[in-house]
């Protein structure tokens, strides 16, 4: 059998990096950041924090390299710490606030500048994270974690420490304000 | 009407190569990024290039002095001339001065209160006296890029400057980008140190242009946030000592500016921590005495 089918090729960047290799960790950080924003776009409402919650993804990333195993796709360990990190990062602004006063998080709407800037997967993308600009964080979370993490609703329920029912019952009702918000227009 | 079943759903959430829904952002926000991600993750800053071998005397002078007329520029005139002055006194010990006559000044540094956004007289004394007015800003000309392709007349070239562009010499991108900040053309002067830091080349220059760059969004582009993670950026990116007293004290304007007074303080105690003796250790002390103040 090849050895390659029974073993998994883990780019050797990954372990360089976690050896301390600056160039290595560098490299990584300028392939991953493009997914690491969008990842943290998902889950945030509002762009004006994203690039410092991004950073810091990043800095957990780079912090828990040594930890990778290899035994999955490097990309799926990477959002799985980005959506922690950018849960904590949530949780703070929110605690931040004081009473009376909108959050960070909660105060900031995208605005629309669905402008071509990327063309039209952009547009889509901008549409769909103004919808879940409008959802409760709740269903937001549950759907990002299920769609754009790839995690199932037991993954779901253990990751947020909520009961599988509920997670799923985020998920039914995120869905139908997506589809309500977004569906009636034309594609 | 849009198809939205779960397929369509993950295809829209899918996270690909393909931009969104983040807005784009410039490759000097992206370095920026990346550079303070590496730094608080504790990679160590790399060297200079051309940084003098430990144990050469003479070599070691050269590179202080040449920081000195750093520290100058800076204290003369803010970050406005640093960039220029900066990289061509800090990359190579060896390299002939550029300003002699300033370079005396260095012994006798102007007095604590004066305030950093001053012109700097010598040291940016052969830039080009532009009066220019300032806001609105035209769009990006052509910079000055010796291996790009000749251009048919009348050509002008999209407002954000490709960074992909074969890379002009250091030197002339930080020339540029300065006589653009004395023009008051803001966006077009962070546009070329975009390109320097996106260079990557020479760690030095990527230094002096995120302090410039940082100072352009605090002081110019109303992006205080952006300015602190310029800040941060440089003091991961750069050598050890240069510049690093600019940055540490941009990075506790630029905190005040986004309203986090913690993080004010901390940037306050890391500048005193570091630069106690320098003349801009009272103003931090006593901003550090307001912030201790009970409101």
């Amino acid at each position: 059998m090849p050895p390659a089918l029974a073993t998994p090729v883990v780019d050797p960047r990954i372990f360089a990096a976690a050896g301390g290799d600056r160039a290595a960790a560098q490299e990584l950080c300028r392939e991953l950041l493009p997914r690491v924003r969008n990842l943290v776009r998902y889950l945030l409402r509002g762009d004006s924090r994203v690039d410092d919650v991004a950073q810091e993804a990043l800095i957990a990333v780079l912090r828990g390299l040594a930890t990778f195993r290899g035994d999955g796709r490097f990309e799926s360990w990477v959002d799985r710490i980005v959506a922690r990190t950018t849960f904590a990062a949530i949780r703070r602004l929110r605690a931040e606030t004081q009473p009376g006063e909108r959050s960070a998080v909660d105060g900031e709407m995208g605005g629309g500048d669905a402008s071509g800037a990327g063309g039209e997967a952009y547009v889509l993308r901008r549409e769909l994270v103004e919808a879940l600009d409008r959802l409760p964080p709740d269903q937001r979370e549950s759907l990002v974690l299920h769609f754009a993490v790839g995690m199932t609703v037991p993954e779901i329920a253990d990751a947020v420490a909520a009961p599988f029912e509920t997670v799923r019952s985020r998920l039914r009702l995120g869905k139908a304000a997506l589809r309500e918000s977004l569906g009636g227009r034309d594609a | 009407m849009r198809d939205l079943s779960d397929r369509k759903l993950g295809e829209m959430f899918q996270l690909d190569d393909r931009p969104g829904p983040a807005r784009p952002a410039d490759d000097a926000a992206l370095a920026a990024i990346i550079a303070g991600a590496l730094g608080s993750a504790g990679f160590a800053p790399p060297l200079a290039a051309s940084a003098p071998a430990a144990g050469h005397g003479a070599v070691a002078a050269t590179a202080a002095k040449s920081l000195g007329v750093v520290k100058l520029a800076l204290l003369a005139g803010g970050a406005a001339g640093v960039a220029l002055i900066g990289w061509v006194a800090l990359r190579s010990p060896a390299a002939p001065p550029v300003t002699p006559p300033a370079a005396v000044a260095i012994t006798s540094p102007p007095p604590a209160t004066s305030p950093p956004s001053e012109p700097a007289p010598p040291a940016v004394a052969a830039a080009p006296p532009v009066v220019a007015p300032p806001e609105p800003e035209p769009e990006i000309e052509p910079v000055p890029a010796p291996a790009t392709k000749a251009k048919p007349a009348g050509h002008r070239r999209p407002a954000r400057v490709a960074v992909a562009a074969p890379p002009a010499a250091v030197e002339d991108l930080l020339a540029a980008a300065n006589a653009a900040r004395i023009a008051h053309l803001w966006r077009k002067a962070d546009a070329l140190y975009a390109r320097v830091v996106s260079g990557g080349q020479a760690e030095l220059a990527v230094q002096a242009a995120l302090v410039a760059s940082a100072s352009l969004h605090l002081e110019h582009l109303g992006d205080p946030a952006g300015a602190v993670r310029r800040f941060r950026a440089a003091l991961a990116a750069g050598p050890r000592d240069a510049l690093a007293e600019d940055a540490r004290w941009g990075l506790a304007e630029s905190t005040r500016a986004t309203g986090d007074a913690d993080g004010e303080a901390a940037a306050l105690d890391d500048f005193l921590a570091h630069h106690a003796g320098s003349p801009r250790a009272a103003r931090a002390r006593a901003r550090r005495g307001e912030l201790k103040a009970p409101p």
